[in-house]
């Protein structure tokens, strides 16, 4: 009997149960979106890797074990396939000239690289969430507004009676502090 | 920690915004190639705010699952991954009336077929027979040769309910689930309505009286009638751009409402910006999250507020207990009423609660059941408070006793509930 109810269904699957990798999809979507967009530069780069991601994992489901290990699997090949995507990337904007999307993609490279191998991150996204609960009533509805309704920078500093630089200061600093909790969260091993 | 330089941080705010001006881009680009420490804190708050994104918008992860399908389908060729079409489901579904077994409770979105017809009296081999002809005459419409384009493929029928007819090469074919269209096709839903999926993870649904043309890759056409779209975000220069007779949409990542009639074209975008470019002059206006412009003779090209209208906004008007099995309201209880007694023996073995709205469809609809709001979403009608395991839907599990409940029809995918969309019951179960 499988206790990782992960392995229970990529076993299903491996069976030939399309509607199991079709749940396992569904389960994982939103852990892989975050550890995604977490090294990606920019978010239609995050869903075209997720999406890869899930159609490799399907075309090698044959190669994985089922130990326990599903999920750093499927985001090791997330994260070759973001590595092969931003190099890509990186080329074309060279040719093309961008000096701005060139230095941000290669600095996302570096820091992709640079990272462990074996980077899971779990519960990253119980992390976001509860780093996000602890702020106050004001900047969450500010980030909630900002992300959550997607209002561009000018309607933000319509709504909350702030000029642009001030409400972009203040989200610069939310991200920071929301990234500062997030890695306390994650404790000095990380 | 030290506060951000105010110079920089809005010029990363306006990159991330999307509303960086080229002169802004440079003194950027500037910034972070002669400063390292800058170029790291960029890289940052992109990560940041792609994270926060993720976190905080509403993904469909349905609509993930259906891009994967696609692709694994363009991939393999896979009859297995392809067997998802409405026809094949419709078919498993009768053959499996003889021989259910337990539903499977796991997953936070439901995998949804459309509401299968036919009464609940039907006998199993009537059913499958009925089925078998059912497929039979869509293999006879759709015709192997012709089912398959030759030119590229653009898009995909994802889920077909009603008349929907593809247009390919001067013949009508019957339009299916997971049927692949291709560049010159045309969709047109007589009644009921379609879903296409487009690349890169962008969606369509066409209401009954849409015609929608696939003019090429990043391009399509809609000659008339009403879709919603929803496209991923994209980078400046890669916009998808919806063509009508009076205008074009360029779109850069939203959802949006576009709706032709004869004398206009009119967008609602509901999050994200959209540029309504006028087909007579070229002249073009950006409308942003909850604002409206119209383009046609006379009309003044401007983008709108939509005002809240809370009497007129979609709203949740009544419940029916169903049989999971077959989607038939369960004889009695087709209008479940506040107060109402329900007796358990007279329920089928799958109970389900379906919620109607105002309109038909709406985008979002969220519910409770004893004050319990973990109930996973629905945005596809019908509307129901549990979710299709591919073969049924689940068992509401009521026991005796007063049970509450609750439905909210929202407006748009991320919107909260409106003033007035809720509707709410309480009924006794009895033995």
């Amino acid at each position: 009997m499988d206790h990782d109810p992960i392995d229970a269904l990529v076993r299903r699957a491996q069976a030939g149960d399309q509607e199991a990798f079709h749940r396992l999809v569904v389960e994982l979507q939103q852990e892989l979106r975050l550890f995604v967009a977490a090294r990606a530069s920019a978010i239609d780069l995050v869903e075209e890797v997720m999406q890869a991601a899930f159609v490799t994992a399907y075309e090698r489901l044959a190669t994985y074990e089922p130990r326990g290990t599903f999920v750093p699997w499927l985001k090791g090949i997330a994260r070759n396939r973001l590595s092969e995507e931003l190099r890509s990337r990186r080329r074309f904007s060279s040719v093309s000239d961008d000096e701005l999307e060139s230095a941000l993609i290669g600095a996302q490279l570096e820091h992709l690289e640079a990272e462990a191998e074996t980077e899971t991150r779990a519960d990253e996204l119980a992390r976001m969430r509860g780093c996000i609960d602890k702020l106050g009533p004001r900047a969450r509805l500010m980030l909630s507004r900002r992300y959550g309704d997607d209002l561009p920078l000018a309607r933000l500093a319509q709504q909350f009676k702030q000029s642009e630089e001030a409400i972009a200061s203040v989200l610069h600093r939310l991200r920071r502090s929301l990234r500062e909790c997030i890695e306390a969260a994650r404790g000095p091993a990380t | 920690m030290s506060d951000p330089d105010p110079s920089f941080a809005l010029l990363v705010e306006r990159l991330l915004d999307g509303s960086i001006v080229p002169d802004e881009r440079a003194r950027l680009a500037t910034l972070v190639r002669d400063d390292v420490v800058a170029r790291e804190e960029l890289r940052r708050q992109v990560a940041d705010s792609l994270r926060l994104q993720t976190t905080l918008s509403a993904f469909d992860a349905e609509d993930t699952w259906l891009r994967v399908r696609m692709v694994l389908a363009r991939n393999t060729g896979s009859q297995r991954i392809r067997s998802a079409d409405a026809v094949q489901a419709r078919l498993r579904a009768a053959s499996d009336t003889a021989n259910r077994r337990p539903s499977r409770r796991s997953g936070r979105v439901s995998a949804r077929l459309p509401r299968r017809r036919g009464g609940p009296a039907l006998a199993p081999l009537v059913a499958s027979i009925a089925a078998a002809v059912c497929l039979l005459a869509a293999v006879w419409l759709v015709g192997a040769p012709t089912a398959t384009p030759t030119a590229p493929q653009l898009a995909r029928l994802v889920l077909v309910q009603g008349q929907v007819v593809v247009e390919r090469d001067g013949r009508s074919l019957a339009g299916a689930a997971d049927m692949a269209l291709a560049a010159g096709d045309r969709v047109r839903v007589s009644s009921g309505r379609a879903d296409v999926a487009l690349a890169r993870g962008d969606s369509v649904q066409l209401a009954a009286g849409a015609d929608l043309a696939l003019t090429g890759p990043g391009s399509v056409r809609l000659a008339a009638g009403s879709l919603v779209a929803r496209v991923v975000p994209r980078a400046a220069g890669d916009a998808i751009a919806f063509q009508t007779p009076h205008a074009t949409a360029e779109i850069l990542g939203t959802t949006f409402t576009l709706d032709v009639a004869a004398a206009r074209t009119r967008l609602d975008v509901a999050s994200g910006k959209v540029r309504l470019r006028r087909a007579t002059d070229a002249a073009a206006v950006v409308v942003g999250a909850d604002e409206w412009a119209e383009a046609g003779p006379g009309r003044e090209l401007v983008a709108r507020r939509r005002e809240p209208e809370p009497a007129a906004g979609p709203a949740v008007v009544s419940f029916s207990l169903v049989d999971g099995a077959t989607n038939q309201p369960v004889p009695g209880y087709e209008q479940l009423r506040d107060g109402m007694v329900v007796e358990r023996r007279r329920l089928p073995r799958y109970t389900t609660v379906f919620a109607r709205t105002q309109p038909e469809t709406v985008a979002r609809v969220t519910f409770a059941v004893d004050g319990d709001r973990g109930i996973p979403d629905q945005r596809t009608p019908p509307y129901s408070f549990t979710r299709w395991d591919g073969k049924t839907y689940e068992n509401l599990p009521l026991v005796a006793g007063e049970h509450t409940l609750e439905a909210w029809a929202h407006a748009d995918t991320r919107a909260p509930a409106a003033p007035g969309s809720g509707l709410r019951i309480t009924i006794r179960v009895v033995e």
